[in-house]
């Protein structure tokens, strides 16, 4: 896993530096140019994930620690990412509501009463406070309302 | 008695029943809003602005001084709380203080870092006080050169907190000067990484990455550790204003000098328009761990080393005062919001305001220094309940948390773009974590990047291509000179144990 | 047991955040005139049928600032939505909102993706010429509902309070004879900023350095200290520095002198009849809504200048009134834009 992880970074400097590329780097009197730190950051950067890289290559047999809660953590980061996509379209307090729920449904399921009032309540707060106190833009979904 | 007659004017003007109402409100609101993540103190500013309008001018900046203390100090309670900084200058504060709260001592870290910020703030306005119209001096001689080499200083300093792994930390940086790329390049108006995008032409912004990064990264790597599952006595554990949640004697005689030399070293790189604070903070951090006799402890909940940022950052938002009231140059995101704030109220900013409206210039100074006492009185009625609120079940807190954020960081922009992008650092944060890496690094090198892009590029168009101007301007050569030091000093002192040490081998 | 009590702790803590939130702005409904107060009710969104019979306003407005608090484009439309509601010129509400990022890209953008709705409303600026020009955001002037220029901008030259020339003539004199090329600091890559020194250096026979900073305070600082030779300046933010003795203003890039800085003279006067480039401050519409809709709002934005409110705003500003409504501001700016272009095609900024 670290080693994918360093070549997410050795990826991420790859594409990098090849779009830095068309860029100038120096302009016509010799000055850095829009592509001159983006070039030198790319090479850097090459240098150093590809350094990570064959490090990690190397050390890919140490056995790294294994978390229980590895499955509930990419649980989390996936009912992040449906609450963020449905801000759009369903509005931000329903998918407030939504999100919370769901999330007490997988961590707390014992107790339903205390579940629903959360969720319930937390949103409620958040819209009053957002959108009628500070005044601040809440996502709006396809209905027109926060 | 220059200064007495200052601070007697100043405090004639702020210290009216009413004004200290004033201050108080701004002060609690400030702190209200600050706690949400993402709203730092030029968001706090920018959105509470317009309550203001209304007030007459003195009593409107009198509160604006006590919403952008406020902020500060609420930006400061979640860098501690959750590891989310509410602005650059904070991110320094999260190496130690969210180490301190996670060992239970989030009681003695809220109250040292209230003490701090007060600390910072009265050494900032005794030095503006006395020294304004010579500090001004100084901020005039500040231009792109100087301002470069500042930089560079600050990206040496970098290198203090990236972690034991070098080569990890450099990839952080390296990764957060390259996110920094995006946007339209200042110099020659082009695009850079944009993909056609409006909402990315500005660039991205430092707020989604650090709540992404530190606070969902650090929210991710939570569950991962279970706590979640745990009874929330295992996981942080404090005690209501038991012998726990006071700062001890240990805490105070540490952090004695510290505080001094942050505020002071804070107000002195506040002075400097651009990234005074986070370069202040920066600098206060590294200083301490290289003083330090127990540098080890730095980053995993060190009190000098939440102490250390938290005076910079706040006797640096004093310095920032000297130029906006004395030059009319805005040095900070919340210093420009105040600027226009002058102009919506018919103030003329620049080196007059201070002549012409004595009061007014005064009174902020003197009200920005009542928001300190308000808030250190505040912060100690309100800590046990935000310590309190640590001791909530983390899966009751946990979505609670997320909502904030994604909310927070939303509203901020109104931009569902910035949202995603502070999703996909949160998960990249939680790598970066797990693997050693810095995240700090990155978010600092994010705001630091541009500045040092743009002012090596200014210069060298100033100049019309020649590098002597590095060497032919006073200032800029000094600050060559420190920079030449700091790289060849821990080399040579390298070298210098080394050889004693084989000395010592042989003599042994 | 022990959990109810931490949730209640939660509860209380979160309702106690809501209930101080409200207290301050309850306190400060005392005072008259809160521009904030009214737009604390949420928009009603939903589109209606346009009605046979005219019937303006039955909704609250959405003012969109393309830019962030306490800047030029901000205070106007602060300025102008403040009269609105003093005056009881918009019956219903106005929400004024600040989208700002790239350069007006962002704001612009989101009033250019509510075509037909006669209710979203905002202001220009120079980069409502600019923008659309060098960054292809998706519109241009033409994508929106033209309703009045109000103002326009003008900038001044102005160099170090304590430097050598005293004039223009001076200025240009010694940009000729010495060896280093004048660096003369600016806002922005492709602006009104770079423009102007790049007119009068042609116009002139000399050289330049156009030096762009991000904003005003990086750019004063580098004037300050030595580091550029002049800059191009905002009347408003560099009166205070000319009073005090900091900066010398050289020459207005206006048609005509600004009764605020009377002994400068225009370029046109000092012969340099190019070097002129008035930026619009004007209102539009989102593009696509009934000409009903544009003539009232040109109807009110008539009263709205009539306004002591509205003279204050442009004096304080150092801003040339210049009323120009509906079609009249629609050829403003396709003259406008085609200055800018062609200038931008010249000194390279824009490829053809």
């Amino acid at each position: 896993m670290k080693l994918a992880f360093s070549l997410f970074f050795f990826l991420f400097s790859v594409v990098f530096t090849a779009l830095s590329l068309k860029f100038n780097f120096l302009t016509d009197s010799g000055r850095p140019d829009t592509g001159f730190f983006p070039l030198i950051i790319g090479f850097g950067l090459l240098l150093f994930t590809g350094l990570s890289v064959y490090h990690d290559f190397k050390e890919r047999m140490k056995a790294s620690e294994k978390s229980i809660y590895g499955k509930e953590m990419v649980w989390v980061a996936v009912f992040m990412t449906v609450f963020i996509f449905l801000l759009n379209i369903l509005g931000s307090l329903i998918s407030m509501i939504l999100f919370i729920f769901s999330i007490l449904l997988l961590f707390n399921r014992e107790k339903m009463l205390q579940n629903i009032s959360i969720s319930l309540v937390i949103p409620i707060i958040i819209v009053v406070m957002f959108d009628f106190w500070l005044n601040a833009s809440l996502p709006k979904g396809f209905l027109g309302f926060v | 008695m220059d200064l007495l007659s200052n601070l007697a004017l100043g405090f004639s003007v702020a210290v009216t029943p009413l004004n200290l109402l004033f201050v108080t409100v701004g002060a609690f609101i400030g702190m209200l809003v600050g706690v949400i993540p993402g709203f730092g103190p030029s968001a706090g500013i920018a959105i509470l602005l317009p309550i203001t309008l209304s007030l007459d001018p003195t009593s409107a900046i009198i509160m604006l001084a006590g919403i952008y203390y406020g902020s500060m100090y609420g930006g400061t309670i979640t860098s501690i709380l959750i590891n989310t900084p509410g602005e650059s200058a904070t991110v320094a504060s999260t190496l130690d203080g969210y180490p301190l709260a996670r060992q239970g001592r989030a009681g003695p870290a809220l109250v040292m870092q209230a003490i701090a910020s007060f600390v910072g703030g009265t050494v900032g306005v005794i030095l503006i006080c006395s020294l304004a119209p010579w500090f001004a001096k100084v901020a005039m001689s500040f231009g792109p050169s100087e301002y470069f080499m500042l930089v560079v200083l600050g990206l040496l300093m970098l290198t203090v907190m990236m972690g034991e792994n070098q080569r990890y930390g450099i990839v952080s940086a390296l990764f957060g000067f390259a996110i920094a790329m995006v946007g339209v390049d200042v110099v020659s108006g082009q695009q850079r990484f944009t993909f056609g995008s409006a909402e990315l032409i500005n660039g991205i912004d430092f707020i989604p990455v650090a709540i992404g990064l530190f606070g969902i990264g650090e929210l991710l790597s939570c569950v991962y550790e279970g706590n979640h599952r745990e009874k929330p006595q295992d996981m942080m554990k404090v005690k209501m204003f038991g012998k726990g949640f006071w700062p001890n004697a240990v805490d105070y005689i540490e952090t004695k000098w510290t505080m001094f030399r942050g505020s002071v070293l804070g107000f002195v790189v506040g002075v400097l328009p651009g990234a005074g604070a986070t370069i202040a903070s920066l600098m206060s951090y590294s200083l301490e761990k290289k003083m330090s006799k127990t540098p080890e402890k730095f980053g995993k909940g060190a009190m000098a080393g939440l102490v250390a940022p938290e005076a910079a950052n706040n006797a640096a938002s004093s310095g920032a005062m000297i130029p906006l009231l004395t030059l009319g140059i805005p040095g900070s995101g919340s210093t420009a919001v105040l600027l226009g704030a002058f102009l919506m109220w018919g103030l003329q900013p620049g080196p007059l305001l201070m002549i012409e409206h004595p009061e007014f210039s005064w009174g902020l100074i003197t009200s920005m220094y009542m928001g300190n006492i308000v808030l250190l009185l505040v912060n100690i009625v309100a800590i046990p309940i935000f310590v309190k609120a640590l001791q909530v079940p983390y899966k009751l807190l946990l979505p609670v948390i997320v909502v904030l954020c994604v909310i927070g960081t939303y509203s901020l922009h109104g931009s569902i773009i910035e949202t995603w992008i502070m999703l996909i650092c949160g998960v990249l944060g939680f790598f970066m974590k797990l693997y050693g890496y810095s995240p700090a690094a990155t978010v600092l090198a994010l705001v630091l990047g541009p500045m040092a892009e743009n002012t090596l590029r200014q210069t060298l168009i100033a100049s019309s291509g020649s590098f002597s101007v590095f060497v032919q301007r006073p200032v800029t050569l000094s600050l060559l000179i420190i920079v030449l030091i700091a790289i060849v000093f821990p080399i040579i002192m390298r070298i210098i144990n080394k050889s004693r040490k084989n000395n010592r081998d042989i003599v042994a | 047991m022990k959990k109810l009590f931490s949730m209640s702790v939660a509860l209380i803590l979160l309702l106690a955040v809501t209930a101080c939130g409200s207290k301050p702005a309850a306190n400060d409904a005392k005072p008259a005139d809160q521009p904030q107060q009214a737009a604390t009710q949420p928009a009603a969104e939903k589109k209606e049928e346009q009605k046979a019979e005219f019937n303006y306003p039955e909704k609250n407005l959405n003012w969109t600032i393309a830019f962030g608090p306490g800047g030029g484009n901000d205070i106007m439309s602060r300025t102008i939505i403040d009269i609105l509601k003093k005056h009881d010129l918009y019956s219903k509400d106005i929400i004024a909102e600040n989208r700002q990022g790239g350069s007006g890209a962002v704001g612009w953008g989101y009033l250019n993706s509510h075509k037909g709705d006669p209710y979203q409303i905002s202001s220009t600026s120079g980069s409502f010429i600019t923008t659309p020009l060098v960054s292809d955001p998706g519109f241009n002037y033409e994508s929106f509902t033209p309703v009045a220029l109000m103002a326009t901008d003008d900038m001044v030259l102005v160099v170090k309070g304590d430097a050598p020339y005293n004039t223009l003539e001076e200025f240009i004199e010694a940009a000729k004879t010495r060896d280093k090329k004048m660096a003369i600091g600016g806002i922005g890559a492709v602006n009104v900023d770079a423009i102007l020194p790049w007119l009068l250096a042609k116009e002139a026979g000399f050289e330049i350095e156009y030096v762009p900073f991000q904003g005003d305070g990086e750019n004063t600082s580098a004037l300050l200290s030595n580091s550029i030779d002049a800059m191009m300046a905002n009347p408003a933010e560099a009166l205070g520095q000319i009073q005090a003795g900091q900066m010398k203003p050289l020459a207005f890039s206006g048609q005509v002198r600004i009764p605020q800085l009377p002994d400068v003279p225009t370029f046109i006067e000092k012969g340099y009849k190019s070097v002129t480039l008035p930026m619009p401050r004007g209102v539009v519409l989102a593009g696509d809504v009934p000409k009903e809709v544009q003539d009232w709002w040109v109807d009110t934005m008539k009263k709205v200048t009539e306004t002591e409110e509205w003279k204050k705003y442009i004096n304080d500003n150092s801003l040339t009134e210049y009323l120009l409504f509906g079609d009249d501001f629609t050829k403003y700016l396709e003259e406008t834009n085609k200055v800018f272009r062609d200038v931008l095609i010249e000194t390279g900024a824009l490829k053809q």
